[in-house]
């Protein structure tokens, strides 16, 4: 068979064998989601379930209190008044644990953000500061997802943190240095020490957090 | 979008950028999972598991290879593993229903080197039909087929030159 007939039989090949039609995208795609969704349920509601754990440490740091409270004070005279919660009680500690959880986060983020433009060696990136930007990428997750993120600002500082740590996370150790010098300049334009360091100071939470 | 920042977005759960990753990759995969199984249903499934693995891989990837080899190299395995079921599942129901039917779905009536032709890719091994397929039919370069299917170049222009041999014996005992 000449080269000229083969040629043209591979052609006809393409028009042919097993012609694609047109993929279905949504199709595939609704088929993925609910796929991942059944093979991880919640998946993408895991911040919002998790974050659930906050109004129920505040509200369990209420009853233990309450229960303290009717333990050690004496009971007053009756009076045959009701008394009630005031809903500014429970709002207090509240803010007071996210006020706790922001200030740990964003020390941590500073500490790591700070060791890692000092220049880590790669085994450092591939192990003990990819597990820790891991660790914190969730934290950035919760906190996203939480009510301190109310503040666009902080919502800001957040979101790009959120893509820092995911890129830190992603490094190897045999990682190239353009590709650490790649979010070092991320860090810089993006001026994220900056707003890390104001948001941190002590006394300069958004209003509720 | 580069390719370093939407892994990023996508490891980071960015449902914006899932989309984004699934359309960059999923005309060529569907197309080269229907060249393979000339089956609709087939070539869905193919390609869902595909995007399944890849999303469930994408951390261990090291940005070694480009995105889109990275993806074929899933999508090849995810195909010819699951041609290997079917035609499992096939050849036993054919055995026992219908003795005459054995091999592909596809040709149906049609004129007689429509038919030399399907059966000519068909007789190849899968090694050989994938290479044929993704270089003569879908377009693919030998490096970017050396790279899906893990093995050196050399290998891939081999397997191809080998496919060419056993479709002109078959085209010619026709």
């Amino acid at each position: 068979m000449s080269e000229d007939r083969f040629d043209e039989i591979l052609r006809q090949a393409r028009e042919t064998y097993h012609r694609p039609p047109k993929p279905p995208r949504e199709a595939i795609w609704a088929a993925i989601e609910r796929r991942r969704e059944r093979e991880s349920p919640g998946r993408r509601r895991l911040p919002r379930r998790r974050w659930i754990c906050w109004p129920a440490a505040a509200a369990a740091v209420l009853v233990l209190g309450i229960a303290i409270g009717r333990v050690w004070t004496p009971a007053p005279p009756p009076t045959g008044i009701i008394e009630t919660e005031t809903p500014d009680a429970g709002r207090g500690e509240a803010s007071a644990l996210y006020r706790l959880a922001m200030e740990r986060y964003l020390g941590q983020a500073d500490a790591l953000l700070t060791r890692f433009r000092a220049g880590s060696p790669a085994g450092e990136v591939n192990g003990f500061l990819s597990d820790w930007a891991h660790g914190l990428l969730v934290e950035t997750r919760l906190l996203l997802d939480s009510p301190a993120a109310d503040d666009v600002e902080l919502r800001r500082l957040l979101t790009d943190l959120e893509l820092v740590l995911a890129q830190i996370v992603q490094l190897s150790g045999d990682s190239r240095g353009d590709q650490r010098q790649w979010i070092r300049d991320g860090l810089e334009k993006r001026e994220i020490m900056t707003r890390l360091r104001s948001q941190a100071a002590p006394g300069d939470f958004p209003k509720g957090v | 979008m580069d390719e370093k920042h939407l892994v990023a977005r996508v490891l980071a759960r960015d449902a914006e950028a899932e989309r984004a990753f699934y359309e960059a990759h999923v005309d060529r995969v569907y197309r080269l999972a229907y060249r393979m199984a000339g089956d609709e249903a087939l070539a869905e499934d193919f390609t869902q598991d595909t995007f399944l693995r890849a999303f469930d891989r994408l951390p261990g990837f090291r940005g070694e290879a480009r995105l889109s080899t990275w993806i074929h190299s899933i999508a090849v395995s995810v195909i010819l593993n699951g041609l290997r079921r079917v035609k499992r599942r096939r050849d036993r129901e054919t055995c026992v229903e219908h003795p005459d039917a054995l091999g592909h779905r596809n040709p149906g009536p049609g004129p007689e080197t429509r038919i030399g032709l399907t059966r000519a890719i068909d007789g190849l091994t899968d090694k050989l039909r994938v290479v044929l397929l993704m270089h003569d039919l879908e377009g693919y370069t030998h490096e970017e087929i050396a790279g899906a299917l893990g093995i050196p170049v050399g290998t891939s222009k081999a397997r191809l030159s080998r496919a060419h041999d056993k479709m002109r014996r078959a085209l010619a005992a026709c």
